[in-house]
């Protein structure tokens, strides 16, 4: 008895899985002798049966008024294209002028120098002008120093020559340099032609400008 | 006469194109991508009817059915340069019809009247109070006119909660196998099996007399 209550939830599940009216072989074999599962199958097949019927047709102008809908699209689309390279092109050339002027102040503002090779190290130098050095602004300041690196095994002295600009500060003018790791001990100082000899003081920023302290840099 | 001249062209390029038997949906939808007109006639002549009937089955509006596959359409045909052929095509139209279709039922649902004697209604029985505005426009299949067994199976799917009439419609009206109405839903294959038997059950009842 259960096992034929087994066989019967199997085959109704089949019926409801299969696709109709295409009932895999077993169903029709139980049904032949099981008069609830072929009433079940019965049942199933004319629900859905009465449900595919009913259907409706295409109109006859479907066609006509969806290629019209596609041809007024692409119209409205190539209105769209073409502002769209209009302000693609606004825009490009608003992104010129704006990179133009970042260049424009970057230069003007000297603030290149810093972006350069002998002013990319983590080691940055100030050397205090006293007073009486007071030099023209524009001048230009050769500071030559020998690089030694951390590592005292290591160590061979390469001579740099770095550049800087005067900056006039509130009380003093100064120079503030920066060069290739390790420490940089300063030999001499150029003004233009002038070298300077009575340098007040040297401040070795830091390594990474996070602190100023008394310099190691000798001069 | 212009629509004729139009349909007959239509019909000759349709068989022109067709008798390369090797054109497929993918195929055409990508030919649609490069902008070929011709492939996206192929493709609406292929699709239309049963798009037209999925989707007057969902909203019983004739009228509005129509519309809506228009839509179906012409969103394959913006999208086409998009599509990619991870899924056979028809589940990807049926997912854009069903969407369409979903989401106008969801529409009319909240332009439900509200009736000043009962302002708050019941809220146990909202997917079977759904609004449907009665469609007077008359039918193109004349044989179902007039057909009291038609307006029963209309009446009971559309009684039908909406999650399972999509998987019914899906299921017994186009065919679809269980793993393609998954991909169109979005539901797993379980869900998918236990919402179309519930769905027939529900209906087994309604239509006790026609079956």
């Amino acid at each position: 008895m259960n096992r034929h209550l087994d066989e019967c939830r199997a085959v109704q599940s089949e019926i409801d899985e299969a696709r109709y009216p295409l009932y895999p072989d077993m169903v029709h074999r139980h049904c032949a002798g099981c008069s609830e599962c072929a009433r079940y199958l019965d049942q199933t097949s004319r629900l859905i049966q009465l449900v595919s019927d009913y259907k409706v047709a295409t109109p006859s102008d479907f066609n006509r008024k969806l290629f019209n809908r596609v041809a007024e699209l692409k119209g409205r689309r190539r209105w769209l294209d073409g502002f769209m390279t209009l302000s693609a092109g606004l825009r490009l050339a608003g992104g010129a002028m704006a990179t133009a002027l970042v260049v424009f102040a970057f230069y003007s503002t000297g603030m290149h120098n810093w972006l350069s090779e002998e002013t990319s190290s983590p080691v940055a130098l100030e050397v205090k002008l006293p007073v009486v050095e007071k030099v023209e602004k524009p001048a230009e300041v050769t500071v030559t120093a020998s690089l030694q690196p951390p590592s005292e095994s290591e160590a061979s002295e390469v001579p740099v020559t770095v550049k800087s600009r005067v900056r006039r500060m509130a009380s003093q003018d100064a120079i503030f340099v920066m060069s290739s790791g390790g420490q940089l001990p300063v030999s001499t100082v150029v003004i233009g032609a002038q070298p300077v000899v009575d340098v007040s003081d040297i401040i070795k920023v830091s390594d990474s400008e996070e602190s100023l302290s008394e310099g190691a840099a000798i001069f | 006469m212009g629509s004729l001249s139009y349909s007959a062209e239509l019909k000759a390029d349709v068989e022109i194109r067709e008798g390369n038997a090797l054109v497929t949906d993918h195929e055409l939808i990508a030919a649609v991508g490069q902008g070929d007109e011709d492939a996206f006639r192929l493709i609406v002549e292929r699709y239309r009817n049963q798009i037209i009937n999925f989707i007057y089955k969902m909203l019983n509006d004739y009228d509005r059915a129509t519309e809506l596959a228009q839509e179906t359409f012409l969103r394959i045909y913006t999208t086409a340069h998009k599509y990619q052929a991870t899924y056979s095509f028809s589940t990807y139209i049926y997912r854009i019809a069903s969407n369409l279709a979903i989401s106008e039922l969801r529409q009319r649902r909240r332009r439900r009247w509200v009736s000043i004697f009962n302002p708050f209604g019941s809220r146990g029985d909202e997917e079977e109070r759904e609004l449907v505005l009665p469609d007077n426009a008359p039918l193109q299949d004349e044989t179902l006119i007039d057909s009291d067994r038609r307006k029963a199976v209309a009446r009971a799917i559309q009684s039908l909660p909406e999650k399972y009439r999509l998987t019914l419609i899906l299921r017994d009206v186009e065919g679809l196998s269980y793993d393609e109405i998954a991909e169109v839903t979005g539901l797993s294959e379980g869900t998918v099996k236990s919402r179309i038997n519930r769905a027939r059950n529900l209906l087994r009842d309604k239509l006790q007399k026609y079956i």
